[in-house]
C-alpha cells in the first residue's frame, strides 16, 4: 500500500494466534459514567517487551483466555515503553470481563497489528487532528508521539478534539497540561453547555467550521463516531482538504486480526492488515461498509 | 510422459510410506478422506460434496488449548498424505488458498496450521474427461486437463494411465514405479478439446473491473432476493477461507478454534453496537460476488471462484454463482451504453 514505509511492523510470532502474555500493570476509570476504563499493560517476558515495536495507529487483539478476544487501538505513544495502553469501552463480553479485572492480573495480547499514521510521509506538514469521543485513542498515541521529541519534525499542529461532556473526554489530566502549552492549539468542545466547564460548545463539525485550520501543506487525522465523521467530512471538504489529505482508522468486528478470516474487508483491502490507517482516496469507489 | 496400465500399480507405490486420501462415499455423500484401501476410492464420481479444502483447512480446528495462563499447541499429528485423485478446478482453489494463507514479509502472514498440512501433502490430479454439466472451469481460466498445481497429474487415455509430474516432489514420489515412457503424446491435446467443449462458457470479459463501477449498481437490489442465507455455498466452496474464532473452558482449562464461516451470515460482520456494515442480503452478495470475481483478482491476480459448481449444486434455492456473474458483466455493459 502507498503508504506502508519499507520496514512492516508486524506481530513477529511464528504462530501469530498465540497471544503474548502480560499483566495488567494499571487500570483507570476514564469516564464519568464508568463506561470506559484504561488498562496499561506489562509484559510479562522481558524478550516480548524487547521486540514489541509500533507505530502510533497501529493496535492488538486483547485477549482472555476462555472468552475470546478484541481488538484496540494502541493508546500509547511508541515512546512509553513500561506499558502498552488500551481505553476500553464496556460493550461485549471481552470488555465487560476486561471492566471487571484487577490491576495485576494476567491477560494476554496479540500485536502490533496493522499499519499506522504515514508519520514520516507528514514530516514538515501542518497537522489537524479531528476527533470525538472514544475513538481519540490512537490519536492521543500521535500527539505523545509528537511531544516526546518529534515536535520539531512537523509545522502547525491543531488539534480539536469532543465528547458529550466534560467528564467524558479522555485523558483529562494530560488534555489539561497539553493546553498549556504554545506549540500545540488544542480546542476541546462538549455537546452542550455544562457547570465549570470553560472550553468551547458544540459539535465537532460545527467547531471545526469556526476554527477553520487551513488545508495549505497540511494532513487531517480524524477519527470519531460516524455521525461525527460524517458531518465533518462535507465542513473539511469545504475547507479545501483534498482526500488525500484525509486520514481515518476504521473500525470493524475483526476476528484473526492477520487478513485470513475475511470479515473486515472493505473492498480489496482489509481493515486489520492493510488498515486501519486510511486515506479517503483509498477509499473512494469502494463500498461504504464501516 | 510415463505411462501406466492400471492406476492401482501408482496407488500402491505411493501409499507405501503415505496415507492415501481420496474421495469416499458416506451415506450417499462423497468427501475426502483417508482410503484404506484403493478399491474404497470412488474413481467414478467426479467431485466430493465437500472440496478437499478441508484436508488442509478443517471445519474447526483447534488453535491452542491452555491451562490456566499457559497456552499450549495442539500435538503435530500431520503425516505425509497424499490427496489422490482430485479434479484442476480443486488443486486451483487449494493453490489459492496457499497464495492467500502463506502471506510472507509485507504481504501479510502465515498461517502455520494450513501450512503444515500443505508442506506435508503430495497432490496427485486427475484429468476429468467427463465433465459435469455443473463445471464452468473453462470460463475461469481453468482447464479439465489442467496439470498445473498437482505433483502429479493422471490423463486417463484408452488403454490405461499417462503421468505427469508437474513438480519435484512428485517426480521424486514416482521414483522406482514401474512405468513405460511415452514419447508421443499429442492424443492429449485432443481428449482435452473434447472435454473443454463438454463445459458451458460463460462470458466473465472483464468483469475484475466492471464490478468496481458496480458498487452502488441497482444490480444487487433484487440478486439477493432469493437467498436464504444458509451459507453452504461457502462450506462446500474450494476456495472460501472465512472463518470465525471462538473459545470455549471449564474452569481453569479451555481451548480456542477455529470454524468455517459465511460472509452471507448476517452476524459475519455484526459489531457489538449493533451496527452493522453489511446490514442486508444487497450488501452481503455484493461482497459474495466482488471477493471472488474483483477483489481476490485484484490483490492475487486470479478469480477466487474456479467453476466446480459445488456452490450451485448444493444451494437449496438454486442460485448458480456463474449465471449471476455473467449476469453482471451483461448489466454492466447495458448500462454502460
Amino acid at each position: 500500500m502507498e503508504q506502508s514505509p519499507a520496514v512492516k511492523l508486524f506481530f513477529k510470532r511464528s504462530n501469530p494466534y498465540l497471544p503474548v502474555p502480560m499483566r495488567i500493570k494499571d487500570i483507570r476509570v476514564e469516564s464519568e459514567d464508568g463506561m470506559l476504563k484504561t488498562f496499561d499493560l506489562e509484559f510479562v517476558d522481558p524478550e516480548d517487551k524487547e521486540s514489541f515495536q509500533f507505530l502510533p495507529g497501529q493496535f492488538c487483539e486483547v485477549s482472555i483466555l476462555g472468552k475470546g478476544e478484541a481488538p484496540f487501538g494502541i493508546a500509547s505513544a511508541p515512546t512509553e515503553q513500561d506499558y502498552v495502553r488500551f481505553t476500553v469501552n464496556r460493550a461485549g463480553l471481552v470488555t465487560n470481563t476486561m471492566h471487571q479485572l484487577e490491576v495485576g492480573t494476567p491477560i494476554g495480547m496479540r500485536g502490533p497489528l496493522g499499519n499506522w499514521y504515514p508519520l514520516e510521509k507528514y514530516k514538515g506538514h501542518n497537522l489537524v487532528i479531528v476527533s470525538g469521543g472514544f475513538a481519540f485513542t490512537t490519536l492521543r498515541s500521535v500527539i505523545r508521539w509528537l511531544l516526546d521529541g518529534h515536535r520539531a519534525d512537523y509545522a502547525d499542529v491543531t488539534v480539536i478534539y469532543g465528547a458529550r461532556t466534560p467528564g467524558m473526554l479522555l485523558y483529562k489530566d494530560e488534555l489539561a497540561e497539553w493546553s498549556k502549552r504554545d506549540d500545540l492549539p488544542i480546542h476541546l468542545t462538549v455537546d452542550t453547555e455544562s457547570q465549570g466547564w470553560g472550553g468551547l460548545v458544540g459539535f465537532v463539525p460545527t467547531v471545526t467550521q469556526q476554527i477553520a485550520p487551513s488545508p495549505d501543506n497540511a494532513f487531517l487525522l480524524m477519527c470519531g463516531p460516524p455521525a461525527m465523521i460524517r458531518y465533518t467530512l462535507p465542513v473539511v471538504t469545504k475547507l479545501g482538504f483534498k482526500p488525500d489529505q484525509i486520514y481515518t482508522s476504521l473500525e470493524r468486528r475483526m476476528k484473526c486480526g492477520i487478513g485470513k478470516c475475511g470479515r473486515c474487508n472493505i473492498g480489496p483491502y482489509y481493515v486489520c492488515k492493510d488498515g486501519p490507517v486510511f486515506s479517503l482516496d483509498q477509499l473512494e469507489g469502494l463500498p461504504h461498509e464501516y | 510422459m510415463k505411462k501406466v496400465p492400471v492406476l492401482k500399480t501408482l496407488y500402491d507405490h505411493l501409499s507405501k510410506d503415505r496415507q492415501i486420501v481420496g474421495l469416499t462415499k458416506e451415506d450417499n455423500r462423497y468427501f475426502y478422506r483417508a482410503l484404506d484401501s484403493f478399491d474404497q476410492w470412488q474413481s467414478n464420481v467426479l467431485l466430493g460434496n465437500f472440496s478437499p479444502k478441508e484436508v488442509f483447512f478443517p471445519q474447526d480446528e483447534v488453535l491452542f488449548y491452555f491451562k490456566a495462563q499457559k497456552t499450549i499447541l495442539p500435538k503435530d499429528e500431520v503425516k505425509p498424505n497424499v490427496l489422490w485423485g482430485v479434479r484442476p478446478c480443486d488443486i486451483a482453489g487449494i493453490g489459492e488458498l496457499e497464495r492467500m494463507f502463506n502471506q510472507v514479509g509485507e504481504e501479510g502472514y502465515k498461517d502455520p496450521y494450513f501450512m503444515q498440512r500443505f508442506e506435508r501433502t503430495l497432490i496427485v490430479g486427475l484429468a476429468c474427461s467427463e465433465p459435469w454439466p455443473s463445471c464452468f472451469c473453462t470460463s475461469v481460466e481453468g482447464s479439465p486437463y489442467k496439470s498445473e498445481g498437482a505433483d502429479i497429474f493422471i490423463y486417463p487415455t484408452e488403454d490405461g494411465y499417462l503421468i505427469e509430474t508437474p513438480s519435484k516432489k512428485g517426480e521424486a514420489a514416482i521414483q522406482g514405479l514401474d512405468v513405460e515412457e511415452v514419447g508421443d503424446v499429442s492424443q492429449l491435446e485432443a481428449d482435452r478439446r473434447r472435454a473443454e467443449d463438454k463445459i458451458e462458457k460463460y462470458n466473465f470479459e472483464g468483469i475484475a473491473d466492471k464490478l468496481k463501477l458496480m458498487v452502488d449498481s441497482n444490480f444487487w437490489d433484487r440478486v439477493h432476493n432469493p437467498c436464504i442465507g444458509c451459507g453452504t455455498c461457502a462450506f462446500v466452496c474450494p476456495s472460501c477461507h472465512c472463518f470465525d474464532v471462538s473459545d470455549a473452558s471449564r474452569g481453569s482449562r479451555g481451548l480456542r478454534s477455529r470454524q468455517w464461516d459465511s460472509c452471507l451470515y448476517e452476524g459475519y460482520t455484526l459489531e457489538t453496537s449493533g451496527h452493522n456494515p453489511r446490514p442486508s442480503g444487497r450488501e452481503r452478495w455484493r461482497q459474495r460476488l466482488m471477493h471472488k470475481f474483483s477483489y481476490f483478482p485484484q490483490v492475487f491476480g486470479s478469480y477466487q471462484c474456479l467453476g466446480c459448481g459445488r456452490c450451485g449444486r448444493a444451494c437449496p434455492v438454486n442460485i448458480n454463482i456463474a449465471e449471476l456473474a455473467a449476469k453482471a458483466v451483461e448489466w454492466e455493459e447495458a448500462s454502460a451504453e
